[in-house]
């Protein structure tokens, strides 16, 4: 699709007519359609978000056994079984080649959430050699059969929120064309071929994220959080994870603290990719664990 | 980068390795892979990182970045000046175990991977340390004193050039209404006003005709209307709620946004740019 002025602005946002732009910029005949929108009233996608208080220590480093029992928690609620092993398999067959996409670098996704990734597809009867670390690496993530995008929950300067949907910028061959405003077009990305239809889990790393001035950490702007969110709809767990995001920005600053620029990437790629469900009166948020702090 | 301002090489426990890993333009997405792009927004020249390790304890990271001039080493610190003001180099901030500074040209990080005691006390001995090593001082940019004094929120100033930053500092538009570019200096401030808020948006063009372009983008995409004349103030309503005051002056485009009422806005322009640099 051939870039154009936008002609969004501002104003656009204050009337609540931002998409109704988006779209004609996107030139979608689709415009303001959403792929949960025919569904009814009932919520078409689930999120899940476990949280557990002493996930982290107050040197912020992981308790890989608490982290252990919530990775396999909550990957039994999104199969909707009780055994971790069987729920796995939900998601993975022993033949397949599992790409996993952690976010690298900066503060990005605790090499624990990775490594016990990687530890549960073994357990679930996945081989070494099968399990492919995909992330940054060219071309590999068209080996895989499976993609399991592992990012972190995060601001990002330049697209507003830099959580799932910009988690697999990488494999679309020209990042570049989905920097700064041309970030909405990020949900393209999932309908390319070698990544479409792929990513039969997304889990997120929400144990210590970062609400201001992303990637680079700001550690005024981190808290423990000590959440993990899976779902099977990236577009519905990229919504949930912008909520908890917005509303600890407002709670830090006492009044509405817009992410800016606008993550317009993820009403898009509902909207205009059909990635998934970005409304979240569709989705339904399972909440596991503690309580305190949960702000959504 | 000069050895001189290699920091300590022991600071209570903590050791760094001799040499710094080098960082420039080239390479610096390898580095900082989706930051690189700010710090390519202002006059980057390079950057020198250090780890300091002490066993149990953790890790503090020190980035000395090479702006090219003091402008831009303050512009970069200006991206956010959140924290406690700690007296170090010509302007600090310290929050949560991130000390970062401007002396010069040189914008500092120095980072402790969690706030201890100690840590906090090795970041401040490690950047005392530091902008001693780095000769003379540096001017702010001379926009930043074209702000109105009267009611501004001094860590609200941010000084800039590209459309990339007015995205976070302010989102205008998707397009590049205003024109901006690594041409155009920019400050953009909050100010408490006597009827609420508002935030003022200056803008030094190289030329008058450049600002001349800007000022006729700007009101077809924001304001949909023709400009007036220059010097004159432009004031709108926009969305019933918020005023959107304007001028033009010479080289420098100004703007009120979000005034809440008509009077505090075009006060905020009375006040601003009055010392107007004509470009060539």
């Amino acid at each position: 699709m051939k870039t154009q002025e936008s002609g969004i602005t501002r104003r656009d946002f204050l009337r609540g007519t931002a998409f109704a732009a988006l779209s004609s910029t996107l030139g979608m005949t689709i415009a303001g359609r959403t792929t949960c929108a025919a569904e009814g009233k009932e919520p078409v996608s689930k999120v899940f978000l476990i949280r557990r208080q002493n996930a982290l220590d107050e040197m912020h480093r992981v308790n890989r056994k608490v982290l252990s029992e919530m990775l396999d928690k909550v990957v039994c609620a999104v199969a909707g079984t009780e055994d971790a092993a069987a729920a796995w398999k939900t998601f993975v067959k022993s033949d397949d080649t599992v790409g996993l996409v952690p976010t690298p670098a900066l503060g990005g996704t605790h090499k624990e959430v990775t490594e016990l990734v990687k530890e549960k597809l073994a357990f679930a009867g996945i081989q070494g050699e099968k399990i492919l670390h995909a992330q940054g690496k060219k071309g590999v993530h068209k080996k895989c059969s499976v993609l399991i995008p592992l990012p972190n929950l995060k601001a990002h300067w330049l697209t507003g929120i830099g959580t799932v949907l910009k988690n697999y910028i990488l494999f679309s061959g020209k990042a570049s064309a989905y920097h700064k405003e041309k970030s909405k077009d990020l949900g393209r990305i999932w309908t390319m071929p070698g990544v479409k239809g792929k990513s039969r889990i997304v889990i997120v790393d929400a144990l210590r994220p970062l609400f201001d001035k992303g990637p680079q950490v700001v550690p005024q702007y981190l808290w423990h959080y000590n959440g993990i969110i899976a779902g099977t709809d990236p577009v519905a767990v990229e919504a949930v994870c912008l909520k908890i995001i917005q509303a600890k920005r407002d709670l830090f600053k006492g009044e509405p603290w817009p992410l800016s620029p606008p993550p317009t990437c993820i009403e898009a790629a509902d909207k205009v990719y059909h990635v998934g469900c970005s409304d979240l009166s569709k989705i339904e948020l399972v909440k596991m664990g503690w309580e305190e702090g949960i702000l959504v | 980068m000069a050895d001189r301002h290699a920091p300590l090489k022991k600071v209570e426990g903590w050791v760094r390795p001799e040499r710094p890993k080098k960082v420039n333009s080239g390479n610096i997405f390898d580095y900082m892979d989706g930051a690189g792009e700010l710090y390519l927004a202002y006059s980057f020249v390079g950057l020198d990182v250090w780890k300091y390790k002490k066993p149990d304890a953790p890790d503090i990271l020190i980035e000395v970045y090479d702006m090219g001039d003091s402008p831009e080493a303050f512009g970069v610190l200006s991206f956010d000046l959140s924290g406690d003001e700690v007296g170090i180099g010509q302007k600090s901030v310290y929050a949560a175990g991130l000390l970062r500074f401007w002396k010069g040209k040189y914008f500092v990080r120095v980072l402790a991977d969690a706030e201890t005691l100690p840590a906090k006390s090795a970041v401040m001995k490690i950047g005392k340390h530091l902008a001693a090593g780095m000769p003379g001082k540096g001017s702010p940019p001379e926009l930043v004193a074209k702000l109105p004094e009267k009611g501004l929120l001094p860590a609200s100033v941010h000084y800039f050039h590209k459309k990339i930053c007015l995205d976070y500092f302010y989102y205008l538009a998707d397009d590049n209404i205003l024109k901006l570019d690594e041409r155009t200096n920019a400050v953009i401030a909050d100010y408490g006003m006597s009827s609420g808020h508002a935030k003022l948006l200056v803008v030094e063009y190289d030329s008058e005709a450049s600002s001349v372009k800007a000022w006729e983008s700007f009101h077809a995409a924001y304001l949909n209307q023709q400009p007036p004349e220059s010097g004159v103030i432009d004031s709108k309503k926009i969305e019933g709620e918020q005023w959107v005051c304007s001028r033009r002056e010479g080289n420098l485009l100004l703007i009120a946004f979000e005034g809440t009422s008509r009077k505090d806005c075009e006060e905020l322009l009375h006040g601003a740019g009055t010392k107007s640099t004509q470009g060539g």
